[in-house]
């Protein structure tokens, strides 16, 4: 079968993989083609039209500044996917150097890097992002910072294991004997191989850098007023909770929906990328999976 | 076994040296001056330098990180400069709230989530199953706090069963509080509930059993379950740490005095000693947590402590 018609139908048979690739390229574009999308502009207030209910022009409603909360709604998915995307590549960034380094050098670097890992795991991961990021003072740039330091630790670990359990194969002797150096190894023998597992765990991850950028936004830690990131729509939303409730619907089901999305698609890859289950695509998962 | 439990009691060393030395790094992180942060511009000179005396800030910092040690071990914690008391007093206070609506939310999550993932694996070829390993997902992506606005909004406003802030109503204040942090959690629960009993029932003595012709019930809970649920244990640990970072947004929402909403309010105050203590505090909890665990469940699975003492490498790795 070709390449292209295998891959759409191993997204057929994978229903997670399925509905997380859609929800994630919705939430992409929308991102993307925020400025078309949106009806107005995110910060234009309206103040004769505050707190109007959804229906008619407002197609959410507005906030209490008479700010459309759709425009707004799509807006946040720029900041959400940003952060998320950044924390992301820089933990991921952080943690193959480190845990490729650990994993294949051994011995005392492997201690060092691993303990201090550990000591960082140790910690409940959102709370010491929100106590650091009440020391360092709040911002995008801050908070990317900030959870690059806390998550590193996870994807370091991931690798660290991945790369040990490749590094006794035999082509990597092979490798060895032919004369590649420990560069060129990792390179282009290790780091290819041990993707596949990082892959699935990062779209996972995706969700909760999400959540996480909305909780601290949400207790003022994070992005500020008046950028419209979610958690700030569900802070104003709080004072607003049964007058008008749709203030906080709107960027609760955005987070929910995206959250969502990131995990189905974390889940999909995961069945898709390890090669045990592969084979049972279709014929185990596809069935148990509505 | 008891070379198990000096083992894991030894690999604590390092960690609780690093939890107090990121603990006590805190304060050199701020930018700008802390103090003046902290007190505002328009501070006097001689309270400024007896807060920065206090906070230990003259001293350089590894006399700093030794204090802070010695401190933990004489139980203090620092003063608040904001609120004029010690913080262990401040956060004995708020405890005793968190406690119990940690209770409840664990409750929650047992009596939800491990029936839900042991019916989704029995029921694994039926529409039932399919529905409630597909909601998981769906419970499972919902964050603590937006599932407490949420639930505010329909169980509390709409439906006026449950009051919707505050801890007046003893223990039914802390059931929606309980849910929001629980029933997500659950839904990892059931997941690992299902596919852990899902392979246990693949098992060559489950299937002997059912052959023998013993009742499937019985052989679902007497000798599937007890065995499914060793890896579902072992994940409670995880869950105290989400619960830590969960009580911030739940209380916060909520309105409930505990250790979550006095991070939220010493944020605002910046009361850094106070957080420093939470923060110091939460983790020394979740890795005793964590240890308790481990020893249940080398108790459980006696192949644990003997593979890892045998193996001779750090217990912690």
């Amino acid at each position: 079968m070709p390449p292209v018609r295998r891959f759409i139908r191993i997204l057929l048979t994978v229903k997670p993989l399925l509905w997380g690739t859609m929800i994630a390229a919705v939430i992409s574009a929308a991102s993307v083609l925020a400025p078309l999308i949106s009806p107005v502009d995110p910060l234009a207030q309206d103040l004769s039209a505050s707190l109007s209910a959804p229906g008619g022009q407002w197609i959410l409603g507005t906030d209490a500044l008479g700010r459309d909360v759709f425009s707004r709604v799509v807006y946040g998915s720029r900041i959400s996917l940003a952060f998320a995307f950044w924390v992301l590549t820089l933990s991921l960034l952080t943690g193959t150097v480190l845990g490729t380094v650990a994993g294949y050098f051994g011995g005392i670097v492997d201690s060092v890097i691993m303990r201090v890992s550990d000591i960082f795991l140790s910690f409940p991961s959102l709370l010491l992002a929100m106590i650091i990021t009440a020391f360092t003072g709040p911002g995008m740039v801050n908070l990317v910072g900030v959870f690059v330091v806390v998550y590193w630790a996870v994807f370091a670990r991931l690798i660290r294991g991945q790369v040990i359990s490749i590094k006794s194969m035999p082509y990597i002797d092979a490798a060895r004997i032919a004369g590649t150096g420990p560069f060129g190894i990792i390179t282009k023998h290790l780091l290819p191989n041990c993707f596949s597992p990082v892959i699935a765990y990062g779209a996972m991850m995706m969700g909760d850098f999400i959540i996480g950028e909305t909780a601290l936004s949400f207790l003022g830690l994070g992005i500020q007023p008046p950028k419209p990131s979610w958690g700030v729509m569900l802070a104003d939303a709080r004072n607003y909770l049964f007058t008008a409730p749709w203030l906080m619907l709107a960027p609760g089901f955005a987070v929910l929906i995206t959250v969502l999305g990131f995990n189905l698609l974390g889940d999909g890859l995961g069945y898709l990328l390890n090669p045990k289950q592969h084979e049972r695509v279709g014929v185990s998962y596809g069935n148990t999976e509505g | 076994m008891v070379r198990f439990i000096v083992k894991r009691l030894l690999a604590l060393i390092p960690i609780l040296l690093g939890i107090s030395f990121v603990s006590s790094m805190l304060f050199y992180i701020v930018p700008g001056d802390i103090v003046t942060v902290m007190l505002g511009q328009h501070v006097d000179p001689l309270t400024y330098a007896n807060v920065r005396k206090a906070l230990g800030l003259d001293l350089p910092f590894w006399e700093n990180f030794i204090r802070f040690i010695q401190g933990v071990f004489c139980g203090d914690l620092g003063y608040s400069y904001i609120q004029q008391r010690p913080v262990n007093q401040i956060i004995l206070e708020a405890v005793p709230v968190s406690v119990k609506m940690g209770i409840m939310a664990l409750l929650i999550n047992i009596i939800v989530g491990i029936p839900a993932g042991i019916l989704a694996a029995i029921n694994d070829k039926r529409i039932s199953g399919r529905v409630l390993n597909s909601s998981s997902i769906i419970i499972f992506s919902f964050p603590a706090f937006i599932a407490a606005m949420f639930m505010q909004l329909i169980l509390g406003v709409k439906l006026g069963w449950f009051p919707v802030s505050g801890s007046e109503k003893g223990m039914l204040s802390y059931v929606l509080p309980g849910l929001a942090l629980g029933l997500p959690l659950s839904a990892v629960n059931a997941r690992l509930a299902r596919a852990s009993m899902l392979e246990v029932m693949t098992q060559e003595y489950i299937i002997s059993a059912i052959s023998r012709g013993l009742p499937y019930r019985r052989v679902i809970i007497k000798h599937g379950l007890r065995n499914a649920l060793i890896p579902v244990l072992t994940n409670f640990g995880m869950f105290v740490g989400a619960f830590m970072s969960g009580f911030v947004l739940t209380e916060t929402v909520f309105n409930l005095p505990g250790m979550g909403r006095l991070v939220f309010s010493a944020i605002n105050a910046r009361d850094f000693p106070v957080l420093r203590g939470i923060l110091f505090i939460s983790a020394l909890f979740a890795v005793l947590t964590n240890l308790l665990v481990d020893l249940i469940y080398a108790r459980l699975d006696p192949r644990i402590a003997t593979v890892i003492v045998g193996e001779n490498t750090d217990a912690a790795g």
